[in-house]
């Protein structure tokens, strides 16, 4: 594997082969050369035998002494190239020949190819004309031993020499170039794994040394960077808990409110109770005093009768009194009379049995006044007036609670101006993180193929930084929405809080015009107080007229059955009748004295009835502002609501933007820096 | 297949393959110094080094308007370096070579020597930027001769940036 890889191995090979090649060719050519150079001089050589065989040959052909040729052609052929000698003469027949080797036995002498029948011929010449021939054919094997020599030794030289430039190449790449090679592979091997620690080694001024410092630029960079992402990371963090904490204040905010808004509500039932026992109170009183008028107006009534009847009665007293006198006057016509004298007393009697139950029926409506007076006084001194300070204290209660609500909704308007300002540093932060994750693409993308897994990283913290910006936007919208929210809380809250002093200025109106009420009852109390002492003592009149009347009668009786005794009677009667006269006057003093005090009562019933029906409008108008009042705290609440569920959603927002800043410091956590 | 800054001038897509690109940064405080041609806004300053700004809307005639997403691409320009302010960055994206076409005669008003192709990713075009033509021969030369008249005027734009 690491062979196959290795740049150096197969360097290293190639330039085998290549030499390898390179002295193949050389040797061969080497060859051919050493060849061709032998050949010619073997071929000299030869032409050299074969002139001075022919030369030798000239004297011993022609003197047919055919042992001297034998004997040159056994010295000739110790040659060992020569394969055969032949002596021709002038016609071509073969005179002597001397072979030593067949032409088959040649060729396998001849591996390196050399023509079979190799020749050279020399004419023997006597003088100027040819005798004969000399034909010498030869192999090459001198030649061909010489070559194989050769060729042992080149090969084992270049062998020795191939041997001695493999091993200088092999140290020197080893040296040199694979082990720095390494080192680097090494470095950024651990550099891709996140261990920004590693460092490189110097490896000197040349080509890897000048790569070791980019790759250990490239690493300070992706150092600083990184270091600058954590910031980034880590500064986000604490903006997101800075708006985590800004929420968490607001959302207590909200429930402060709702619970203010609720204690509002509260209180505005409260008050509507008691506004509605104040209005039952009234009804009641309303009632009443209804009744009251109702029996006033029949006491007044029955006062008057009173009043005509006691007049009568006062008259008939006078009249009998004038008639007494003219009794006494005129005794003769006393017993003429005497008959008229008891009707007319029985008249008066029944006048004043009348009187007498008209002054009952009174005492009885004036006691029943009394008593309603008193009650009216009751309830309005009691119940009315606890229930008016009940609605005073509702109504202060629901105003504070409203201020309140004011306060906490100002509080919630400033925060969210707090939450904008942290979301724009987490915009600013972002912006930030997009930048840094385009140049560490940048970075990323030059460094080739090694930076191919912090590309990844720095498209991850883009898709981040991406994700961040539009959750701040989004945070940005909801928070628009709240202030939007706390505006219109603030408005509802402004609206309550006129509303609440429209309903105190009633409860004001509602209590001045109780405390009248109250003034105008104990009035008519005394009043009735009055009329029933008067009353009382018109009885008590009535009581001394009846007995007087009664004595009337029997003295009348008394004047008809003894007219004789009429004279001594007489005096006896003007005393009796005198006693009438002034009970009666005292009567009539009393019914005016009645009719007086029941005209006062009548106009103070009436009063108070004004001031009931006054009440009456207040209190519906009270009612209206206290519907207006929930209506509004119902407003503030549906729009607490609203706010509660922004809140959430900023909640939301931020939860997710903390997981993706958590996601962010993972992804960084696979980076060592220091 | 190439990457490049995808970022908006206006309503176009421009992109610049991210070979050249060396950072993108935000925008910060640009100087005006005296010396500088037409053709730059002004100088700023990155990690101690005083780097030339041209708009790239300029060029293309183009309104600059107000906004808070303006960014300035750092690119290298041979050895020098020159950041062009730009609307808005979107991306980083990745372009197989059947999605680049040829750019044609003229294209939305720009010339073609602006242009390498046209990237096309969806339903988007993208007109990829040939930034070696941005500028011409007389303004790469001043870039090249440029770097001593910054570095004189960077002490003083040391002071104006306090």
């Amino acid at each position: 594997m690491i062979f196959r890889k290795s740049i150096t191995t197969k360097f290293i090979a190639t330039v085998f082969a290549l030499l390898l090649i390179v002295q193949s060719l050389g040797t061969i050519a080497f060859l051919l050369y050493i060849r061709s150079s032998f050949f010619e001089e073997l071929q000299t050589r030869m032409n050299n035998a074969a002139l001075i065989m022919s030369g030798a040959s000239s004297y011993p052909l022609m003197s047919y002494d055919f042992t001297q040729i034998d004997t040159f052609l056994e010295e000739v052929a110790k040659d060992e190239e020569i394969t055969s000698i032949h002596i021709f003469d002038s016609k071509g027949k073969t005179v002597r020949e001397k072979i030593k080797v067949g032409d088959a036995e040649i060729f396998s002498l001849n591996p390196f190819y050399f023509k079979k029948g190799m020749q050279v011929s020399a004419p023997v010449n006597s003088g100027s004309s040819k005798i004969g021939e000399v034909t010498i054919h030869f192999s090459g094997r001198s030649i061909n031993d010489n070559i194989k020599k050769s060729m042992g030794i080149i090969m084992i030289v270049q062998g020795i020499a191939l041997m001695t430039l493999g091993f200088f190449m092999v140290y020197f790449f080893q040296k040199n170039i694979k082990r720095p090679v390494q080192e680097i592979n090494s470095t950024i091997a651990k550099i891709t794994n996140g261990d920004l620690t590693a460092t490189i080694p110097d490896l000197g001024d040349n080509e890897i040394g000048s790569i070791a410092k980019g790759v250990g630029v490239l690493e300070l960079r992706l150092k600083q960077m990184i270091a600058k992402i954590n910031e980034t990371a880590m500064n986000v963090g604490m903006a997101i808990k800075r708006v985590d904490h800004t929420y968490q204040i607001a959302s207590e905010g909200i429930s402060s409110q709702a619970v203010a808004v609720k204690n509002g509500i509260r209180s505005i039932q409260l008050a509507n109770k008691s506004q509605r026992e104040v209005s039952e109170n009234i009804e009641k009183l309303l009632n009443f005093s209804t009744e009251n008028v109702k029996s006033l107006f029949e006491m007044k009534a029955t006062a008057e009768e009173m009043s005509s009847q006691t007049e009568r009665l006062f008259r008939s007293a006078e009249d009998s009194y004038s008639v007494v006198l003219e009794m006494s006057q005129s005794s003769k016509s006393i017993s003429a009379h005497s008959g008229e004298a008891r009707s007319a007393v029985e008249d008066t009697s029944a006048s004043v049995e009348e009187i007498g139950a008209s002054v009952r029926e009174v005492e009885a409506y004036a006691i029943d006044s009394s008593k309603i007076a008193d009650t009216v006084k009751e309830i309005t001194s009691g119940v009315g007036m606890m229930s008016v300070v009940n609605a005073v204290e509702g109504m202060d209660s629901i105003s504070d609670q409203v201020q309140k609500s004011a306060e906490i909704i100002q509080r919630l308007g400033t925060r969210s101006v707090d939450i904008e300002k942290v979301l724009s540093v987490i915009r600013d932060v972002t912006e930030q993180t997009n930048l840094l994750s385009l140049n560490a693409a940048i970075l990323a993308a030059q460094a080739g193929e090694y930076g191919k897994s912090f590309s990844v990283v720095a498209d991850e913290i883009r898709a981040l930084s991406e994700r961040t910006a539009s959750s701040t936007r989004d945070i940005g919208g909801i928070v628009k929405t709240i202030q939007k929210d706390i505006k219109d809380a603030v408005h509802a809250v402004d609206n309550a809080k006129l509303k609440v002093d429209d309903g105190n200025t009633l409860v004001v109106k509602v209590g001045e015009a109780l405390r009248e009420i109250l003034n105008a009852s104990v009035q008519s109390s005394d009043m009735t107080k009055a009329i029933e002492r008067a009353t009382g003592e018109q009885s008590l009149g009535l009581k001394q007229i009846t007995s007087a009347v009664e004595e009337i009668r029997k003295v009348v009786v008394g004047v008809t059955k003894s007219t004789k005794e009429q004279e001594n009677a007489l005096s006896y009667l003007l005393e009796g009748v005198g006693d009438v006269k002034e009970v009666a006057e005292l009567s009539k003093r009393s019914a005016s004295e009645q009719a007086e005090g029941a005209r006062i009562i009548t106009r103070n019933i009436e009063l108070a009835n004004e001031k009931i029906n006054q009440i009456n409008t207040n209190e519906l108008n009270q009612k209206k502002v206290n519907t207006e009042i929930i209506d509004a705290m119902e407003n503030i609440n549906s729009i607490g609501t609203v706010t509660m569920e922004n809140m959430e959603e900023v909640s939301n927002s931020l939860s997710t933007l903390v997981r993706e800043i958590e996601a962010l410091k993972q992804e960084m956590e696979v980076f060592k820096i220091s | 297949m190439a990457k490049f800054t995808i970022f908006n001038i206006s309503e176009d897509v421009f992109g610049i393959d991210i070979s050249r690109v060396l950072e993108i940064l935000r925008v910060q405080k640009i100087f005006s110094i005296p010396g500088l041609p037409g053709f730059l806004t002004g100088v700023m300053s990155v990690r101690g080094s005083v780097i030339p700004v041209m708009d790239l809307r300029l060029r293309f005639g183009i309104k600059p308007v107000d906004n808070s997403k303006e960014r300035i691409i750092l690119v290298r320009y041979g050895e020098e370096k020159i950041g062009f302010l730009v609307d808005v960055i979107r991306e980083i994206l990745q372009l197989d070579s059947e999605e680049i076409r040829p750019s044609p005669s003229i294209f939305k008003g720009f010339k073609t020597e602006y242009l390498t192709g046209l990237g096309k990713k969806g339903e988007q075009i993208i007109i990829l930027l040939n930034i070696d033509n941005l500028l011409t021969s007389e303004e790469k030369i001043w870039l090249r001769e440029s770097k001593e008249l910054l570095e004189d005027n960077s002490a003083g734009t040391g002071k104006t940036a306090q």
